[in-house]
């Protein structure tokens, strides 16, 4: 006969122990009850949510279909009121009751409201849960004033989300610093800086005494008198357990409910886990000990007893990219016999502090470069004797890469901490289950699905053991901005960065060199579509003034001219232009069309204007040619007008950045007379239908084009060309051509992300192209509107003279 | 320590933020470099092949303000004057005294070639 296990709480801590449970061999009908209306989701991430870095189908944990396949009945909606233990049942406002055998009280806790006027009117809101962030997010935007109560670890993210989502915020805290319950005073200043120059306004010492307004919140009133203006309040003041139920059913319970080691409540059926719960005085805010509770309530409620739950060290790790922290243990250096290890460093805003005992590690403290957590969190945990590192304690030993730290580290050692995944765990399942992706790992073990902050580490422990490990490309992208162009495409499309300058000021040394500038400004145009801050300071001469630089310091001049097709006029107003400005050499290029070299950078403007024709780009990592065939227009040969799809081909990809240059070619048959099979994107026209391929080369190294698709209509073959440019825009790696971008991903995902995707998943494709080309315009236009200084030297006479100078900038 | 006098070449205005631009003046061709706070001067002429410098990227090596040859990638030392890399011991390129003075960008003259 089974029992009947039911569960109150479908949240983080409770589904967790149910996971754990399955895992077992156990004999139990499950029931989860939820006031919650979603299914099983990662909390932590609803920071993200709030960012706009995450979709609420990204933080789901487990969804419907788990609850069906494991047997487990999913009573979602339905608010528990209250646990009759003389009977055994529990009781819904909505009215229904249900017996048990046993009861698993996992209420998790809810926002602490400090007595305020009016803190009931509309517009303040907690942050707790998904429907929580929906309505954060619906009313937030740019313009809201929004005032966030509380700094901290909430409070924070929820004031750099809010930000991100365009308001005006100003955080209010109670304390003299923030995230004083983690910080020492040092600290919270350093972190006060950071968000500061994020955008966000901080004011410590501020004792909020009314909300104001009629019906909506208008503003704040502090009790200095000060009043700000305020059209959305997020209370983030604390937490308290949710063990009101349970109180009043008749258990033991203090703040929150009290538990012993094996999770046992002071009924004999009736167990707790989470943040409802309270063990030897300890309060719960963080997930990693609840998921450590979790673990020993399955095995011993299976007959499994073995390892007892003993409390936890507490840990914090603040969510906001470019403002880290990281804080464990005791950090109070005023305590008798603790010695304290400081660094600070203003100017790159990191300050990291170590409480010592009889040389071994309290407390950490960590702003501005949490980078090394896990070794201060191991040094804590396992009470390693430090007396051997103390001249290097703050610095990561220099010889150890990721790797043979990871190498290092014990089997127990917990990698995840918020899915409390050790790293034994991690090894044992990469040999046994054959993973060798990071992605497959996270399905797996469910390691780095939490905060996401262990994911190197995994990276490294897979990269160490896994046999079939393949390098994936996540090299950073230069010492100046230390994160891969994915992270950076990612900062800079969370984060909002619209310009090279900004992304280098708040993750980089704040100047930048040739190497990550020019990348940079390729990442904030495709990321914002063309709609960014363009810098022309970042960008190589050659994008600066549009043309080719020369060994000489002139430059080259290369018209565009379609499909290699142009006109006796053309031609002639080419040959005007040449003589007009002694251009030294014209010469066809090896891309059908005509190059004027060794012109000098003053003269580019008029050059273009008198050529009246666009640029070529032949100077930039954008679209260079569609070089074409004569195809069925003359070639008696021919299947396919190549001529006419290639000049529309071109006129619809032209004036683009990409990755790096990309070159194209449309034949009109297989003979391939203008080589498309050696190009980037080719297309091969046949009888009846078009074959698209992609990834050529004939230059430092030869590769055969793959096939993308065949199609039977010139339009379909344009659009297919569109969506593997666009994909190649937005994941290619800055400087990586398509042949090395075709191998890096494999043509079969390149197929399934592109022409076999879904429809709107193309339909999407074509759209970001479609604004990204709205926004674009032909480069030499800038002949007109020229910005100041760019092609001009000055010329000075020998004493000097002010004076012209004066005028000039007069003129512009 | 030299002693030609400061000659007023133009308005900071006219020089493009943390960009270069040319100078023509008493023969030389000058690379000038705004770099937000203040103004760098050398001589337009990479050690390496000639290369522009008043086209190169500014950026920083080893903590100092560098700017890339567009040429073959080269760093220059916009203070010293100094090759930095590839070769540290390289040759040098000639640099100006340079100031802004109430929004005027002057110059000086620099008679003694920095050679290291
Ligand atoms: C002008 C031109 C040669 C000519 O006189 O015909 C040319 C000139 C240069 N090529 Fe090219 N390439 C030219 C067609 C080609 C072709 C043929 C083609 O496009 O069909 C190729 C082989 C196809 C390809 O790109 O895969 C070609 C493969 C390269 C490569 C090797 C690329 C590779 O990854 O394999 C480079 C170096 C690079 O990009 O890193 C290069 C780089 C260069 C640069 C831009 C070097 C530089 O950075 O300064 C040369 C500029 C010379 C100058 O003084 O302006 N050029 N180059 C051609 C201009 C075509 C145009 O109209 O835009
Ligand atoms: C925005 C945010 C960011 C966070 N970031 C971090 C972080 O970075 N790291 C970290 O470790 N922790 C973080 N936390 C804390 C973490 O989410 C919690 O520690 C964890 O969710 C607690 O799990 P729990 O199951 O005890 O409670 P919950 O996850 O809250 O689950 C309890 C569930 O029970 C439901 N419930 C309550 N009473 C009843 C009832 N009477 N009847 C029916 N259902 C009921 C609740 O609605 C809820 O769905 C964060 C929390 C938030 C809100
Ligand atoms: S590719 Fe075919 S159609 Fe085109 S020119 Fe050559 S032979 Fe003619
Ligand atoms: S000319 Fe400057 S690096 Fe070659």
């Amino acid at each position: 006969m089974k029992q009947r296990l039911a569960v109150i709480g479908n949240g983080m801590a409770g589904v967790f122990c149910v996971e754990q449970i399955l895992k077992h061999n156990h004999n139990f009908d499950i029931t989860i009850f939820g006031d919650e209306t979603h299914v099983n989701y990662n909390r932590i991430l609803l920071s993200s949510v709030l960012a706009g870095e995450k979709e609420v189908d990204d933080i789901v944990l487990n969804d419907i279909d788990w609850y069906k396949q494991n047997g487990i009945q999913a009573k979602l909606g339905l608010r528990i009121d209250k646990i009759d233990l003389a009977n055994k049942t529990i009781h819904s406002v909505q009215g229904c009751t249900t017996s048990f055998d046993k009861l698993l009280i996992a209420t998790g806790s809810s926002p602490f409201l400090p007595p305020i006027g009016g803190i009931d009117k509309q517009g303040v809101f907690v942050f707790r849960t998904l429907d929580d962030a929906k309505h954060l997010l619906a009313l937030s935007g740019a313009g809201v004033k929004a005032v966030v109560i509380g700094g901290g670890l909430l409070g924070l993210e929820a004031a750099r989300g809010l930000q991100l989502q365009g308001c005006d915020v100003t955080v209010l805290h109670l304390g003299t610093h923030l995230m004083d319950r983690q910080l020492d005073f040092t600290g919270g200043q350093f972190l006060k800086r950071k968000l500061e120059s994020l955008g966000i306004a901080v004011r410590c010492n501020a004792v909020t005494t009314a909300f104001t307004g009629d019906a909506h919140v208008e503003g704040v009133t502090l009790n200095d008198g000060t009043q700000l203006p305020a059209n959305l309040v997020v209370v983030a003041a604390g937490i308290k357990p949710n063990s009101g139920i349970a109180k009043i059913a008749g258990l033991d319970v203090n703040k929150g409910i009290l538990v012993n080691e094996y999770l046992e409540t002071s009924h004999p059926d009736v167990y707790a886990v989470g943040e409802c719960t309270e063990f030897e005085g300890q309060l719960f805010g963080l997930v990693a000990p609840l998921f450590e509770q979790g673990k020993v309530l399955a095995a011993s409620i299976t007959g499994n007893r073995g390892p007892v739950f003993t409390g936890y060290t507490p840990a914090t790790k603040l969510k906001i990219m470019g403002a880290d922290v990281f804080s464990a243990g005791d950090f109070d250096d005023m305590r008798e016999g603790v010695e304290c290890v400081r660094l600070e460093d203003p100017s790159l805003g990191i300050y990291k502090k170590l409480i010592l005992r009889n040389n071994k590690l309290e407390g950490v403290i960590l702003v501005g470069d949490a980078s090394d957590d896990h070794r201060f969190m191991d040094w804590l945990r396992n009470g390693t004797d430090l007396t051997e590192q103390r001249r290097n304690l703050l610095s990561p030993a220099a010889s150890a890469g990721l790797g043979e730290d990871a190498a290092a580290l014990p089997d127990s050692h917990t990698v995840c901490g918020c899915n409390g995944v050790s790293k034994g765990a991690i090894i044992e399942a990469i040999h046994n289950q054959g993973l060798c992706t990071l992605a497959q790992l996270k399905d797996k073990t469910r390691a780095a699905t939490g905060c996401g902050s262990c994911a190197g580490l995994c990276q490294s422990l897979l990269k160490a053991v896994s046999p079939d490990y393949a390098e994936e490309k996540a090299k950073v992208l230069c010492s100046c901005v230390p994160f891969s162009q994915d992270q950076l495409r990612e900062i800079i499309r969370s984060q909002k960065l619209k310009g090279v300058q900004e992304v280098l000021d708040i993750y980089g040394n704040g100047i930048g060199c040739e190497v990550c500038k020019p990348a940079l400004s390729y990442l904030v145009d495709v990321v914002w579509l063309g709609d960014h801050d363009e810098d022309r300071s970042a960008r190589f001469i050659n994008d600066r003034v549009h043309a080719n630089i020369q060994k000489d310091g002139t430059f080259s001049v290369i018209p565009r001219m379609r499909g290699g097709v142009t006109t006796p006029a053309e031609l002639r107003k080419i040959a005007d232009v040449a003589e007009k400005y002694n251009v030294p050499l014209v010469k066809v290029t090896g891309s059908q069309r005509i190059d004027l070299l060794g012109v000098k950078k003053a003269d580019l403007p008029g050059m273009w204007a008198d050529l009246g024709m666009r640029s070529g780009q032949a100077y930039t990592k954008g679209v260079r040619m569609v070089k074409t065939c004569v195809g069925s227009t003359f070639c008696r040969f021919g299947t396919q007008d190549s001529i006419a799809t290639g000049v529309e081909l071109e006129r619809r990809l032209e004036d683009l950045f990409t990755p790096h240059k990309t070159k194209l070619a449309v034949v009109g048959c297989p003979r391939n007379c203008a080589e498309a099979t050696v190009k980037d994107i080719g297309l091969i026209g046949q009888e009846g239908s078009w074959q698209v391929v992609v990834g050529g080369a004939a230059g430092k190294g030869v590769r055969k084009a793959d096939l993308l698709i065949t199609v039977e209509t010139t339009e379909e073959a344009l659009d297919a060309s569109a969506l593997f440019f666009q994909y190649y825009r937005e994941h290619g790696v800055y400087l990586e051509r398509t042949y090395d971008f075709v191998e890096r991903l494999g043509m079969e995902k390149v197929r399934r992300d592109t022409v076999y995707a879904a429809d709107d998943v193309k339909q999407g494709l074509l759209d970001r192209l479609q604004k990204s080309k709205d926004r674009a315009s032909d480069a030499w236009l800038e002949r007109d509107n020229p910005r100041p200084y760019q092609f001009a030297p000055i010329e000075v006479p020998n004493d000097g003279l002010v004076q012209i100078q004066m005028q000039e900038k007069a003129h512009v | 320590m030299s002693s030609s006098p400061w000659i007023a070449i133009t308005v900071i205005e006219n020089l493009p933020l943390k960009e270069g631009r040319t100078l023509h003046w008493k023969g030389l061709d000058i690379a000038l470099f705004n770099l937000g706070t203040r103004v760098v001067a050398v001589e337009n002429k990479c050690p390496h092949m000639d290369g522009p410098l008043v086209d190169g990227i500014v950026s920083t090596f080893e903590g100092r303000i560098t700017v890339t040859c567009p040429l073959h990638t080269r760093r220059i030392c916009l203070e010293s004057g100094q090759t930095l890399k590839p070769a540290t011991d390289g040759p040098c390129v000639r640099t100006f005294p340079a100031k802004i003075v109430d929004g005027l960008v002057l110059l000086q003259e620099n008679t003694t070639l920095d050679v290291i």
